[in-house]
């Protein structure tokens, strides 16, 4: 359960990462596409700090993140102690967690996909359901033109009529210049925000301009926010599939 | 007196007819007797298996958890608690967790609800270490061990000594992660236990949630189960209710609740009902015999005895009947009532064990004599029986001496 929140994270990030190749005049379609299209047979690391508030708890993670293309990602915990080498593996459709002080590997039920993900405030189903965003959306540029002084495109998604989806409608706000988001909405079927991911703190990562920070905050409590911030990325690694198994997920070295 | 005397002799002038009589009398009391405590067997059974396997009879939470079962909505100080509530001397008391997990065991996984408890208190509570379908409850100790429900076990595949992986999310964000050892899995007691339900030891769950000494509930059993509203009444008044909340199974399981009060107003109609079809078969006797006997009837008036004394007659015999009746169907109905309290009445050929209302049952019922299934039910008849003979009663005393000599002949 604790690996999917992460997936929408990582689309976003793509989609920074190879934003800039994409003509000023595309299509929101066009911009979709082509980042799902880059996407393919690229494969990733990144090392990232989340920092979790919430009304009960504060806590802070430091993960390792490894992706090819849109149907392999694996993440370990590396801190705090108490959860290190907590892995998580997504390989096509299931996903796996690596609990170490159980030597167990679990997969987890279609029913657990709405759990949180390590008391972040993502969801298990985030994950799964990044990887398809141009597939299970119809996107749609319904601004472009300057907003607080920078030229941005606003893009639409509307889930198609028989994608499994659980957002009812999704706006992201980018930057004409450079493609880089700057903001998410979610909204749910009945048209209701649920959700804000804020894009900050652009800087270049493993040889590209990509915001470093996201923040995730859950519309109906305000105070609460969930914090990913990348501290190193690398890309073009040439991961092969076969790492992304469940023998990887319980290597001792993964977390070193 | 005389009259008394006659009809006492009427009786026996046709005996098979009387005892044919006396007979179907006998036979629907006695079935209502043990429909009487079947029904209240039944009814218990269902106040038992809501209570004393699960929900106790009274429990106590912060006054939000059960809205949202939230793992923070806790019961702080559950040592002063249970020392306030053992304090009214209304009965025993016991803490207890709860969360939802994954639970895994070999390839299979599936969601579970966990149920923390302190077998020392809790045995004294429930009666759920006494259904066990395999293996043993838990040690009064924290040793790791779990109990699951019936059919989360066959989703598992896990049985006595089959480690299982327990996966939740602590009250610090972490995930909280243990394996345990099934010492033993439950028989069916209710859809959500069964399903889903893993019990363990208060402390190992405590332990895995970062709970520290908070808990969810504590699930208190009356020493008199009847007296529930006082018990609640008196909990409330002991207990800050800003802190707490106070409620009893009938506020737990409305459902429940107005199925038996309906229930127990509903038999006693249904009785009448059933007697009332029988009675058509004495108004009928008592008929039969008064036409047999019209001519009888006519000389008796003809030698001066009045209308009223005949109905009187008439109305002896009736309850003459009643009364054999009574007796003989009174002691064979609490006869087989009695067996079916100590044997009862195996019914899985019906279909294994069943849930009701939501509540599971043993393929076994067991009846429950009381005083008014008996006394009650002899009532109706009685009152059926003089009802049913109010027309032959009158038919009988209108009889004209005239027209009733000449008929004869």
């Amino acid at each position: 359960m604790t690996s999917l929140k992460w997936k929408p994270v990582f689309l976003v990030l793509l989609i920074c990462l190879f934003s800039s190749r994409i003509s000023s005049a595309a299509t929101a379609k066009e911009i979709l596409e082509k980042v799902d299209d880059l996407w393919r047979g690229e494969s990733s690391f990144a090392e990232m700090t989340m920092e979790v508030v919430t009304e009960h708890y504060e806590r802070s993670m430091k993960l390792k993140a490894w992706s090819l293309g849109k149907e392999h990602s694996l993440f370990v915990i590396t801190y705090p102690p108490k959860d290190r080498g907590v892995a998580t593996l997504k390989a096509e459709k299931d996903i796996w967690n690596y609990l170490p002080r159980v030597n167990r590997v679990i997969r987890v039920p279609t029913s657990m996909m709405m759990a949180n993900w390590m008391g972040s405030h993502f969801t298990n189903d985030d994950l799964v359901k990044e990887s398809r965003m141009s597939e299970d959306y119809d996107a749609e540029v319904t601004f472009e033109g300057e907003k607080d002084g920078t030229s941005v495109y606003e893009i639409a998604l509307l889930p198609k009529p028989e994608a499994p989806v659980v957002w009812g409608r999704i706006e992201i706000t980018v930057i004409q210049e450079t493609l880089i988001p700057i903001r998410s909405l979610y909204y749910d079927e009945d048209g209701i925000l649920s959700r804000t991911m804020l894009f900050d703190d652009v800087k270049k990562l493993g040889g590209r301009l990509v915001p470093a920070t996201m923040v995730l905050v859950p519309e109906d409590k305000p105070e609460e926010k969930t914090v990913i911030t990348y501290d190193s990325l690398e890309l073009g690694l040439g991961l092969k599939p076969e790492f992304f198994s469940r023998n990887t997920l319980t290597r001792k070295d993964l977390v070193r | 007196m005389t009259l008394i005397k006659m009809a006492w002799r009427n009786l026996w002038r046709n005996s098979r007819r009387t005892f044919i009589t006396i007979f179907s009398m006998a036979f629907g009391l006695t079935m209502m007797i043990v429909g009487y405590a079947l029904m209240d067997g039944m009814l218990n059974q269902m106040v038992h298996y809501a209570t004393v396997l699960g929900t106790s009879h009274v429990q106590v939470h912060h006054p939000d958890y059960l809205e949202d079962h939230s793992l923070y909505d806790t019961i702080n100080a559950p040592g002063t608690l249970l020392e306030d509530i053992s304090g009214t001397g209304l009965g025993s008391a016991a803490p207890r967790i709860f969360a939802t997990a994954l639970v895994s065991s070999g390839q299979q996984s599936a969601g579970g609800q966990l149920w923390g408890i302190d077998p020392a208190l809790e045995n004294s509570v429930t009666e759920l270490y006494k259904h066990l379908e395999t293996g043993t409850w838990l040690a009064p100790d924290p040793m790791g061990q779990i109990v699951l429900g019936r059919n989360l076990a066959r989703t598992l595949s896990a049985g006595p000594g089959d480690e299982v992986v327990v996966l939740t999310q602590a009250a610090d964000g972490s995930l909280g992660n243990a394996l345990y050892t099934v010492s033993g899995t439950l028989k069916s007691i209710g859809e959500a236990l069964d399903r889903g339900g893993v019990i363990m030891h208060i402390k190992n769950l405590s332990d895995l949630l970062v709970m520290d000494s908070k808990v969810h509930e504590i699930a208190i059993r009356l020493n008199d189960p009847d007296a529930l509203d006082t018990a609640s009444s008196t909990l409330n008044e002991t207990l800050d209710q800003k802190t707490y909340k106070v409620e009893n199974w009938k506020q737990l399981f409305p459902e429940l609740a107005e199925y038996l009060r309906v229930s127990s107003s509903s038999m006693t109609i249904i009785l009448f009902i059933i007697f009332a079809v029988a009675s058509l078969g004495i108004v009928n006797t008592q008929l039969m015999s008064l036409f047999e006997r019209t001519r009888e009837v006519g000389i008796m008036r003809a030698l001066g005895l009045s209308p009223l004394s005949v109905a009187v007659l008439v109305l002896f015999e009736t309850l003459f009947l009643a009364m054999i009746a009574a007796v003989a169907g009174g002691i064979a109905g609490v006869l087989w009532s009695l067996r079916l309290e100590s044997v009862g009445w195996d019914i899985s050929w019906m279909g294994g064990s069943f849930a009701f209302v939501g509540v599971a049952f043993d393929p076994h019922m067991y009846a429950t004599l009381t005083p008014a299934a008996v006394i009650d039910s002899i009532v109706v008849m009685v009152i059926v029986v003089l009802i049913a003979s109010l027309y032959p009663l009158f038919r009988a005393a209108r009889i004209s001496p005239v027209d009733a000599i000449g008929r004869g002949r």
